[in-house]
């Protein structure tokens, strides 16, 4: 049944009558709406959401209605651009870029080795692209540096799934928020980053009064407004609350014990960590009252069905995968996964950057396969019909790591998709310094800050402009349907990886071409022989198919082609030695477990309870930086604005930064609304106007992290810092000490 | 056998040198790089006791390569950023960070070196117990 009423949100360029409309997704957020997008005379004039689409009902979010607008900009790429030796962008032929391209690669290659190359991609493609990534970088090329700005988006989603699932793969679905009895929404606003999520959510809330629901920020956002229970956390103590949420609901022995016994492993080890968390010592570290404490503990530990959200107010913060892992602990302490309105759901970011794990674009081989386990190598060798001794191993490197290796020199051709690092990464004159040592590749309709250390630029094709599938973050499959062709001189991803492909001349073991797809189709359909009996198994799907049905949760084997809304409603996880995505890393240091470790451990089939330890932030307010500074995003914005800022509305409803402070703390400082003030942390300093209020806590600042370029536009990553999560590597971009003066 | 013995040798050595020096100051990187150069403390320990003996148990020899090469992978990480929050906030002097990351670069050297020479164990072993970016490709 639907969860609510259809409500066509439709924007058409004013005045002007549609020719047809074409089946699409919206390619902003990780909801995944339903869209068709509105064509006359071979352009995009406009969008409308798919009423028909289950997760929207044809609603879009304010930035959706606005995606086409940049397809239009009349400050596009159409042409390839190379520096010159003036240091000056010029434009150039594909042919003269693409040799170009190809000769660094192979260069760097010769120079440094198959690892001095790095490919950075995007949470905002199509899996038939990162498909090819994975069977380039992997195969072809033989790199071990994939990666993908999922790492700041979605990166603690996998390790968290992975730690204590065994494999990727979100557990619960969007469907089950309709019938959830509690909603948590742990570090995540929905009603700015999914609007379509939180109407979902509210529309029921508003008839029935459930779900009850918590809300876990340090800031009073608008999702917290609506919350039954806001618990308004410190920052950087989302494990220490908690360890004290979970021994209370163990203490009192609200568990499930047969579903413990029969489907889980440590649990004993996990209890045994939860050790001295009473309700006060939790208030004490986390800032938030005992009552409140005791009421979210009391609502967790005997509610019927609860599901749990997380974004990146806790994958951007320190112990990001320990605190996602502790709510995978609740939910199986509590038997509360795999059952109609329960399980985590630690989402994304990003429209497709589940996809792109899914695939093996970014983080493990294609179809959940383990880099570390041999067999899962040969199969895909045998998939891929190349030698498996030259398929890289191991872990991958996240893009932290890689800076190192940018400022060492062992990185010698960066190729940059659909991605501005040098907004979008921590402590970004540090990045800029490191991205000028490599031969550096831009794939991007516009000219950004990143372009700005670009050897090359490559302007590729727009949503709309392309054909391909995403996946959301429910593990819904949708299909793009191309709705024009891209402007002259402009090329699809998938075109630009497969000339690449050619140019390099990868062959497989019998030297016939590597990739021997043409088209986004055919890689689709060679991707789901491989994902065949995997976990994110989507053998049933075809294009058609997904159209028809307005999308798929995978996995959707042979005998199951309606796909699987939520998994492990069987009490069996992916965790055999034999099938296992990962085995896992130590949960304190993160250091990758041997497969023979996991072997020992001999989870075979049941889900791995981890102890959860608190660390707290590496860095902490101090003496000249006495507040906490915290990042994130805003309603009206998309990532690093290289297509929002290009909407006149959207760019109009928040055309700067500005930096959130508490009325006490402007009081203190003698600082008045919208006036220009300092904030200045270890790594750097930005001007920005105040907005005074109570949104944050006294002695913290919120600045959104979309604006920056190096024209003077102020960027909130000039202050952030590196530090990454021990697991997932994901930057800890939400806490840092900064402090605030009057100019 | 040797060889292997003596690479083996020397990062214990090595990490001996580390691990005197600290704990410094304690933030949580230093203790997750403190416990790291534990735990491969700990394990070279183990796998120099196997390779004395007259028929060492490659298995276990090779369980153990695993983890050593895992920690001191893990814990350059970590002490990287350990060390610039401690070099931004003045909490530990450079000098005493720049020692240990000699100490670890030497460790890696070792490493390095130890991933080409086979024998005891094979290429294929080799390619399962460092990571790749110990390898030469």
């Amino acid at each position: 049944m639907a969860w609510g009423p259809t409500k066509q949100n439709i924007h058409v360029e004013q005045g002007e009558e549609v020719d047809h409309w074409v089946h699409s997704t919206c390619n902003l957020c990780s909801i995944g709406c339903g869209t068709d997008i509105a064509v006359k005379d071979d352009h995009i004039i406009g969008i409308r959401g798919n009423k028909d689409h289950s997760i929207n009902l044809g609603r879009l979010d304010p930035k959706a209605k606005d995606q086409w607008i940049p397809n239009n900009s009349e400050d596009r790429l159409l042409t390839p651009l190379i520096r010159d030796d003036h240091g000056k962008l010029q434009p150039a032929s594909w042919e003269e870029a693409m040799s170009l391209i190809t000769r660094k690669a192979k260069e760097s290659i010769e120079k440094l080795g198959q690892n001095s190359i790095s490919i950075y991609s995007t949470g905002q493609g199509f899996l038939e692209d990162y498909y090819t990534i994975a069977k380039i970088g992997r195969a072809g090329i033989g790199t071990h540096l994939l990666d993908a700005n999922t790492r700041l988006c979605t990166a603690t989603t996998e390790w968290c799934l992975l730690q204590s699932f065994g494999s990727d793969g979100v557990p619960a679905a969007f469907e089950d928020l309709d019938e959830a009895e509690t909603v948590m929404l742990f570090g995540h606003n929905p009603a700015e980053t999914g609007t379509v999520l939180f109407d979902r959510i509210m529309e029921r809330k508003k008839k029935t009064g459930k779900p009850y629901l918590i809300v876990v920020d340090p800031r009073e956002t608008l999702s917290a407004k609506e919350a039954d229970l806001h618990l308004k956390i410190h920052p950087g103590t989302n494990v220490a609350l908690l360890n004290g949420l979970l021994n209370y609901v163990v203490e009192r022995d609200w568990l499930d014990h047969d579903y413990i016994n029969a489907h889980t492993i440590q649990f004993a080890e996990m209890k045994e960590s939860l050790k001295g968390w009473d309700i006060e010592r939790t208030s004490d570290v986390t800032d938030i009252p005992v009552d409140e404490l005791t009421r979210a503990a009391e609502q967790l530990g005997q509610t019927g069905s609860l599901v749990s959200t997380t974004l990146q107010g806790v994958y951007q913060s320190n112990d990001a995968t320990a605190t996602c892992v502790a709510i995978n602990n609740l939910h199986l302490m509590r038997g509360l996964i795999g059952k109609p309105g329960s399980g985590p759901l630690h989402l994304a970011g990003q429209p497709s950057s589940s996809g792109n794990r899914t695939v093996g674009g970014v983080g493990t081989y294609p179809g959940n396969r383990n880099p570390e386990n041999p067999e899962h190598l040969k199969d895909i060798a045998e998939l891929w019909n190349v030698d498996e001794k030259k398929l890289p191993t191991g872990p991958e490197k996240g893009i932290i790591k890689q800076l190192e290796l940018m400022e060492s020199g062992e990185i010698g051709f960066f190729w940059n998709i659909h991605t501005n690092p040098l907004v979008s990464l921590p402590h970004r004159e540090r990045v800029r310094e490191a991205m000028k040592k490599p031969f550096v590749v831009v794939q991007d309709p516009f000219l950004t800050a990143t372009t700005e250390v670009a050897d090359v630029v490559l302007p590729p094709a727009m949503w709309g402009e392309k054909t391909g599938t995403m996946e959301n973050g429910d593990r819904t499959i949708n299909v793009l349907r191309k709705a024009i062709e891209p402007p002259e001189g402009v090329k699809s991803d998938f075109d630009i990886l497969l000339e690449f492909a050619r140019r390099m001349d990868f062959r497989d073991k019998d030297g016939n071409p590597l990739i021997d797809y043409s088209e986004p189709e055919e890689a689709f359909e060679e991707w789901k022989k491989v994902s065949a009996g995997r976990p994110s198994d989507m053998t049933s799907m075809t294009y058609d198919r997904l159209e028809q049905e307005n999308g798929i949760h995978w996995p959707a084997p042979k005998d199951k082609p309606e796909g699987t809304v939520r998994l492990y409603s069987e009490g069996h996880f992916p965790t055999e030695h034999d099938v296992a995505q990962s085995f896992g890393k130590d949960i304190d240091t993160g250091r990758p477990n041997t497969s023979e470790e996991f072997a020992e451990l001999n989870p075979n089939g049941e889900a791995i309870f981890h102890p959860t330890h608190y660390f707290g932030t590496p860095e902490k307010p101090k003496k000249d930086y006495p507040m906490w500074l915290n990042t994130g995003r805003i309603i009206w914005h998309w990532h690093t604005r290289t297509k929002t800022a290009r909407s006149p509305y959207l760019d109009d409803k928040a055309p700067e930064a500005y930096v959130e402070i508490h009325k006490t703390d402007a009081d203190k400082l003698a600082i008045k609304e919208d006036e220009v003030v300092r904030i200045t942390s270890p790594r750097g300093t930005i001007d920005v106007p105040a907005r005074i209020g109570d949104v944050v806590r006294q002695g913290e600042v919120f600045v959104p992290f979309h604006y920056g370029d190096w024209e003077g536009e102020q960027a909130a990553n000039e202050l952030t810092h590196e530090s990454v999560d021990p697991l997932s590597h994901q930057p800890v971009l939400k806490h840092a000490a900064c402090r605030v003066e009057k100019i | 056998m040797a060889d292997l013995y003596s690479y083996l040798h020397e990062i214990d050595q090595t990490v001996d040198q580390v691990l005197t020096r600290l704990p410094i100051h304690e933030d949580p990187w230093e203790v997750r790089f403190q416990r790291l150069l534990q735990e491969k403390k700990a394990t070279l320990q183990n796998v120099l006791k196997e390779l004395k003996k007259e028929e060492p148990e490659k298995d276990a020899v090779i369980k153990w390569l695993k983890i050593i090469y895992r920690d001191d992978e893990t814990a350059k990480l970590n002490f990287h950023s350990w060390k610039r929050i401690a070099l931004q906030d003045h909490t530990v002097d450079e000098d005493k960070l720049d020692k240990i990351e000699e100490l670890l670069g030497h460790t890696k050297e070792e490493l390095n070196e130890m991933a080409q020479h086979t024998g005891f164990l094979t290429e294929d072993d080799m390619r399962f117990i460092a990571p790749p970016l110990y390898l030469k490709h």
